[in-house]
Parts: structure tokens; sequence; C-alpha cells
């Protein structure tokens, strides 16, 4: 018990926070008690040596994470700079709805030029069907009622196939 | 340039001293928070929360303290409070129950013959027990032992009697001592 309660206050003796009376006692009980003398060297030696130790130094980059955070938090408590940067946002939404609605009207508007039945289409098809008719080849044609060939034979002027 | 015409400058708003601010305190604040929080990332995290509380409130500091009495007083509650979240959060995300595991890790790690310790077994090894050490008393250690401030300014930073403080480091000195003792006795 007596070891606990001499051990307890070695710190403080390193440190010089203790009154003479209990540096005394100590000084006596570890030139008696060599299991004590020998923790009190061992916890003299790292309390000292960890003392000594430099200070631990921040990141180099740490002013500018500091920097960015600051600029950050600022622009949020700023309602002025919060309303531009909201209008920026509806401002590139309305741009992006803008462009698709456009495109969509450019399709709907345009679109016909490039689709099958086009007029440069319909002329290959309709020069194809003279050619079929000049040799009589499109009373062979089989042409099912639902096929894409059907239409492209209604839509050719000269079309004289089964289909007609 | 003197602590009144920083204060002068940081109390106008004036951003351009901020840098000049930040590189003549970052040490003392960084130095604090690492201790206080034993971590890299939240000791920088802590110092970051640190320099915008006082660039923020620099217009309540009343001047009857020193300016790095101040800013000692806000890093030591930031941090406090961080750990006192932390806590809250290991509790809730089971961390809390895995700590005693933590600990003993910590010090099988260091289970090396004396030659053999190393700088940062020493360093883990006493910034392990002062860990464990109640909040206040884990405060007034580090600012007398580390930024080796007097008993005056910790009490001051602390906002208590000199002989709270007293008190205080005398306790966290022999739960230390009695700590430390029981590691070393656990290694050999």
């Amino acid at each position: 018990m007596k070891h606990k309660k001499i051990q307890k206050k070695f710190l403080l003796y390193i440190d010089g926070d203790l009154s003479v009376a209990e540096k005394l006692m100590i000084d006596q009980h570890l030139n008696e008690c060599v299991s004590c003398k020998k923790h009190f060297e061992e916890l003299a030696d790292i309390w000292m040596k960890e003392r000594k130790f430099e200070k631990p130094l921040p990141s180099p980059a740490l002013w500018y994470d500091l920097k960015n955070r600051m600029e950050k938090e600022t622009e949020r408590s700023n309602p002025l700079r919060a309303i531009v940067g909201n209008a920026k946002l509806l401002l590139n939404s309305v741009i992006t709805v803008g462009v698709v609605v456009f495109a969509i009207f450019l399709g709907s508007r345009f679109g016909s030029v490039l689709s099958p039945q086009s007029a440069a289409q319909n002329v290959t098809y309709a020069q194809s069907a003279n050619i079929r008719d000049e040799f009589g080849m499109s009373y062979f044609d089989a042409v099912p009622p639902n096929s894409l060939a059907k239409d492209l034979f209604i839509t050719s002027p000269n079309n004289k196939g089964l289909q007609k | 340039m003197e602590e009144k015409i920083i204060l002068e400058h940081l109390k106008n708003g004036d951003k351009f001293i901020y840098k000049y601010f930040y590189d003549q305190y970052v040490r003392m604040v960084y130095g604090v928070c690492f201790r206080m929080t034993s971590n890299k990332e939240e000791a920088e995290d802590a110092v970051q929360d640190v320099f915008i509380k006082v660039f923020n409130s620099i217009n309540s500091f009343r001047e009857d303290s020193k300016l790095s009495t101040w800013i000692y007083q806000i890093s030591v509650n930031i941090c406090i409070n961080k750990s006192r979240r932390k806590k809250v959060i290991n509790f809730l995300s089971l961390d809390f129950w895995e700590e005693e595991k933590g600990e003993k890790e910590m010090a099988a790690d260091s289970l090396t013959p004396r030659e053999e310790i190393e700088r940062s077994e020493i360093q883990k090894i006493v910034q392990g027990a002062i860990n464990t050490l109640p909040a206040k008393q884990k405060t007034a250690i580090i600012l007398s032992r580390y930024e080796e401030l007097s008993y005056k300014e910790i009490s001051k930073i602390m906002e208590l009697s000199i002989s709270a403080v007293e008190s205080l480091l005398f306790r966290a000195k022999e739960n230390l001592a009695k700590k430390l003792i029981r590691y070393k006795e656990i290694f050999q």
C-alpha cells in the first residue's frame, strides 16, 4: 500500500511540485526499495524524454484548406452572393431546357428530309419500280400486306404491282 | 507586427492580415489541438474551426487578457466539444465498445525492451495515458506541460481559480504516474 502511495507522487517529484517534507519521504523510500527505485528511474526517463520531443507541425496545405472553407462560408452567409449563385443555376437550367426544345423543334420541322420516305429515296424506289414493271417482274412479288415494302410500292408513282 | 496592430486590422475586417495572423498562431493552435485530439486530421479540422471562430468573433474579444489566452480558450473549447461529440458518435456506432480493446492494442504495440523503445512509442505511451484522463485534467496537463503556460494563464483559459488548476495538475500527475507504472508493469 505504501509503495502505491509513493509511486503516485513520482511525476510530482520529477516536476518539482512536492513540498520538502514529501520529497524527503520519497528519497528515503527510494533508498530502501529497489522495486520502486526501478519504477522511478523508468518513469523519469520516459517523462523527461517525451517532453523534449519537438512540437507536432501542421500540414503546409492547411492554410489553403482554411481559406477555401472561409470563402465557402462567406458565400453561404452573403445573401447577395447566394442570390447570384441561384440565378446562375436557374440560367443554366433554362439554357439547357431551351436547347432541348429547339432540338425537338428542328427535328419535327426538318426531320422528314432525313426520313426513308424522302423525295430522293422515293425517286429511287420509283425508278426501281419502273424497271420492275418494264420487265413484268412485279407480278411475281410476294409482298406481305404489313411489310415496309408494301408502303414503298404504294408511294411509287408507276407502281402496278400485286398490292396495288 | 504588434498584437495591437494585428487586432486593429482584424477588427476592421482587413482580410490581408488573415494569413499573417494564421502564420503567427498556427503552431500554437495546432500544438494544443493535436495534443487534445491525438489525431492529425481531427487536429487540422479543429485548427480550421478555431481560426474561423477567431476571425468571426474577434469583435467580442474584450482585450482584458492576452490575445493568445483567448485563442487558447477557443482552441480548448472547440477540442473538448469535438471530443464530446466523438464520444457520442462512437457510443452510437458501437466503436465505444471497442475502445478498451484499442487501448490494449496500443499497449501491445509497445511491448519492447526499454533500450528499444523508440520516440514514437514513448509518445504513444505518454499520450495514451494523457488521453485517459478526465477532460479538465487532460487540458490542464497539456497547457502546463506542452505549452508551458503558468498556473495563472491556465486558470484564465480554463476559467478556474489558480488553486483549482494546481489541484487539477496534482491529480493529473498522480493519475498519470499510476497509469504509466501500470503500463511498464504490463510490458515487463
